[in-house]
Parts: C-alpha cells; structure tokens; sequence
C-alpha cells in the first residue's frame, strides 16, 4: 500500500478548485475526482477534504447549497464562483512556477 | 446533471452548523459504504472501513463547525452593512429627484447646526470650561446676598470673610480677592493695569505655585510690610511687563 503523502492544506484547496471547474460537485465526488486522477498518491484521509471545502466557501471562492444526488439522496454541493474561478487561474500560475524553479534546483544536485 | 432543489429552504429555517456538518459527513460516509459494497464487502465491514478511510470525525466536524459559524457570522454583518448601503442610496435618489425640498431641508440643518455649534462652544468656553487648577470641581466662589433688597450677589466685607474662613467647616480653605487697578511706574508713561488684590491663602485655594519665583509669604501681609506682585501671564507678556517695572 503506498504512504498517503501529507498535502498542505493549501494545495488540498488548489486542487478541490479544479475539480470543481468544470460542474458543481458534492464532497464525496470531489473526494473520487482527486482519487482517480492523482492515481493514488494523494489518498488523504477523506475527512481532510472537508475543512478545505469550508475554508473555501468561507472565502467565497465556492458556493455552497444543500441538493438531491443522482441516487435521489439529500447533498452538499459546491459550485466555484467568478472569483473563485480567477483564483484558481492565479494558484495554477503559482503552483507552476513553483514546480518548476523547485525542479530546477533538484536537477542540478544530481550532477 | 443534478437537481438543485434547495431542500432546506423549503422547511424555512436554516440548520445550525452542528446539523448541517454531521448530514453532510454522513452522506460522505454512506456513499463510501455503498461503493465498498458494490465492490464486494459485507455491509458491516464496508461501513467499518469507510469510516476508517474518512479518519477522526469529531476532529474534522469541529474544525468545519468552527469555520461555519464564523462564516456565518461574517455573512451577516456584510448582508447587514448591505442592506444600510441600500437604503442610503434609494435615500439620496429619493432627495436627488425633489431638489426644492432637499434645498430647503440642508439650509434648514446647516443653520440650526451652526447656531448650535456657535452657542454650545460659547458655553463651553465661557461657563462650562474647568479652571486650569487642579481638582477645579471644588473651587467655588462664595457671595454675599439680599435677595429681597434685589442684591442677589455682592461683594463680602473683610469681617464676614475672616468669620466665615474662622468658623466654617465645609471649607478646606477660603482667599479673598478684589479687582482693582494700580498705576504702573518706571521707564515710560506710566500705565493704569488691572491688578488682583488677595488675602493670605491664594496658593492653598489654588493648589499651585506661580510659575516662576514664589507667592506671598505671610509676613507680607502685616501691615506696613513692603508691597509685593505677582505678574500674571494672562494678557501682558510677564518677562517684558517684569522688565518695565523691576529695578
């Protein structure tokens, strides 16, 4: 079984803002949308998605309200607004930069 | 796609923090049940293990009900500060459309607010203002009166003064004072300026020395002791009126 690496809460956020980009979701789906796509390696506890979402929400970069799922049962969905749209446009820029003089640096201590 | 019924606001109320977080874990926790039973574990098991998966729940449900409230409270005061935005500017279109009433209306106020202003601020300079001694609520200015001859106040005579200052018992101590004018002699025409004339006791009444040099000592009061002043800072500049007369 592969070690759940520990995120930081902040890209826990950065990444509940993708997977709501396309069409609001309720926890349990963001929860799926990251497991499948990160292939594993990000299986946080599942709890820890909760507070991020909240955070969220209390920033208003997401919206949230009570609905009915696909199973007919009561859920929470959050639905990115505009400004939580452009901050995933910033965080993404940030997160890529990062990656990148991060990358440079581990590749030059191979040598 | 979903429906987006808004389940909640059909009942009308909206559910505390506590509720609202505990249903929200629950569906998490019995969508994860039946997925790990579509995927071959018994029902017990399956609950078990998606609570496992979800980690400390009442750790988690805190911090969500802590971020909610002070969500909540937040949302309230900016709906508040909304809702006063709003009427203040529906108010300044309703003024804007009837331009004689609200002409009327603003020279109306800025006349009743500058008398006031003018009146109160002449009362405070005049009357209310504290004298600059300290504890100055306890200075007070003792009269004579005959009200029935219409005297309301008038000057004391020496003999009640020293009575009163001998016998009365509310007093810590008691001055008397008299305004009058002296001739002011020495390099120059001479000058009539307004003096003060007081009894011993100016510095206890007052609670200060002067600013410079000393106040009168009680020999100066005897009869035939050398005349001597104490020059005020009020309207004259002291050090040159002080220069003027002083040898």
């Amino acid at each position: 079984m592969t070690a759940s690496l520990d995120l930081l809460q902040g890209t826990l956020g950065l990444l509940v803002l993708k997977a709501l980009s396309w069409r609001p979701l309720h926890g349990y789906e963001v929860a799926t949308w990251i497991g499948e796509r990160s292939e594993l390696e990000f299986l946080v506890e599942e709890g820890a998605l909760y507070p991020a979402l909240h955070r969220l929400e209390r920033r208003g970069w997401v919206d949230a309200e009570w609905g009915l799922s696909e199973n007919n049962r009561k859920a929470k969905y959050y639905r990115l607004t505009p400004r939580g749209r452009s901050q995933l446009r910033a965080e993404v820029t940030l997160w890529e930069r990062y990656v990148s003089a991060v990358g440079k640096v581990l590749r030059t201590a191979e040598r | 796609m979903p429906g987006f019924r808004g389940v909640f606001r059909l009942s009308g109320k909206e559910p505390g923090p506590a509720e609202d977080v505990a249903a929200e874990f629950e569906a998490h926790l019995q969508n994860k049940t039946e997925a790990l039973i579509r995927s071959g574990l018994p029902p017990t098991e399956a609950r078990r293990e998606a609570e496992r998966k979800f980690g400390p729940l009442t750790r988690y449900a805190e911090e969500c009900r802590t971020i909610d409230t002070a969500e909540r409270k937040e949302r309230r005061r900016r709906e508040w500060w909304a809702g006063i935005w709003q009427d203040l500017r529906q108010a300044a279109r309703a003024l804007l459309r009837a331009p004689g009433f609200t002409t009327t209306a603003v020279l109306v106020l800025a006349l009743g607010i500058g008398l006031n202003a003018t009146i109160f601020s002449l009362l405070r300079g005049v009357v209310l203002n504290p004298l600059p001694y300290p504890e100055s609520s306890r200075l007070i200015r003792i009269y004579s009166s005959n009200p029935k001859d219409g005297w309301p106040h008038f000057s004391v005579s020496a003999a009640d003064f020293y009575d009163w200052s001998r016998e009365s018992k509310g007093f810590q101590s008691m001055v008397a004072w008299a305004g009058t004018y002296v001739a002011a002699t020495g390099i120059g025409p001479a000058e009539q300026v307004p003096a003060g004339l007081v009894s011993n006791g100016l510095q206890a009444v007052t609670g200060i020395p002067p600013m410079m040099g000393r106040g009168f000592a009680a020999p100066e009061f005897e009869a035939g002791a050398p005349k001597v002043v104490i020059i005020s800072y009020g309207e004259t500049d002291a050090l040159a009126f002080a220069r003027l007369v002083l040898p």
